[in-house]
């Protein structure tokens, strides 16, 4: 709500294309987004330029680990990095489309003390999100994420819940880089 | 002990309960956090609208990480909780 004004101002701008209005979805710890993005040219820049203005961007909004305190992008990506391995468990939710993943995403950090490691797009309209935290945390938290996405559309696809992760595993659990098409 | 099945590479114990609709799923994996948070030890859950999979691991304290008769005491107690 805060740059909502913010908002506005980028639609009236007529140099910014729709097709060129492309949401990044990319994994959660992609620190290098904002410098490789070519393509977007003007569009892109000035967003990168507004994330540096307000603290608080749409996308990076939804990695904050329910925490509610507003960092700036390079102390989110900093304290992304260095929760990625925190917490024993993992939990994952799959879903049918990107809004009941962030249901699920935002039920999750706010039902339990977990962190949001990752949010992967699978292809064919699937979203995985997945959390980090201790095993009972993690276990309240896919159980109110599952109940918060299977009540939007028919977002439920698999919910998973690894006790204990293998130390092998850890690199699997860091985001492709996969964008979603404009 | 019923429908629970042994499987040797990795040691785990492994079932899959069906329910006839999500809420009776949901119920089922309430009942089953308060379980397992009341003894501490956790199973790895899947699930979806109308299952759940529950894979039991040997604890780690368990040296020769086998399946033993504290899991299928576990287990036991799992199924209980559908019964309830």
């Amino acid at each position: 709500m805060a740059n909502s004004s913010n908002r506005q101002s980028k639609s009236s701008n007529k140099s910014v294309r729709p097709q060129d209005k492309v949401v990044d979805v990319t994994p959660l710890n992609s620190v290098d987004q904002k410098k490789t993005s070519s393509k977007l040219g003007s569009s892109s820049s000035k967003n990168s330029s507004n994330t540096k203005n307000n603290s608080v961007s749409s996308d990076e909004s939804n990695i904050s680990g329910g925490s509610g305190a507003v960092k700036s992008p390079s102390e989110k990506n900093k304290s992304f990095e260095t929760n990625s391995n925190s917490g024993i468990a993992l939990g994952m939710i799959e879903t049918r489309g990107l809004v009941p993943a962030i249901e699920a995403a935002d039920a999750m950090t706010k039902a339990a003390e977990v962190n949001l490691i990752a949010k992967e797009l699978v292809g064919g309209g699937y979203v995985t999100v997945m959390v980090r935290g201790e095993t009972g945390a993690v276990n309240a938290s896919v159980r109110a994420g599952a109940d918060a996405c299977e009540r939007v559309g028919d977002g439920l696809v698999a919910a998973h819940i690894i006790a204990r992760p293998h130390v092998e595993v850890e690199p699997a659990l860091k985001g492709s880089g996969a964008k979603r098409r404009s | 002990m019923q429908g629970w099945r042994q499987k040797n590479r990795p040691e785990c114990l492994e079932k899959r309960f069906e329910f006839e609709s999500y809420e009776k799923t949901r119920d089922f994996l309430d009942d089953l956090g308060d379980f397992c948070e009341e003894l501490n030890r956790f199973p790895d859950i899947s699930f979806g609208k109308t299952y759940a999979n529950l894979t039991i691991r040997p604890l780690e304290n368990n040296e020769k990480e086998e399946i033993s008769k504290v899991d299928h005491e576990f287990a036991n107690k799992i199924d209980l909780l559908i019964k309830q």
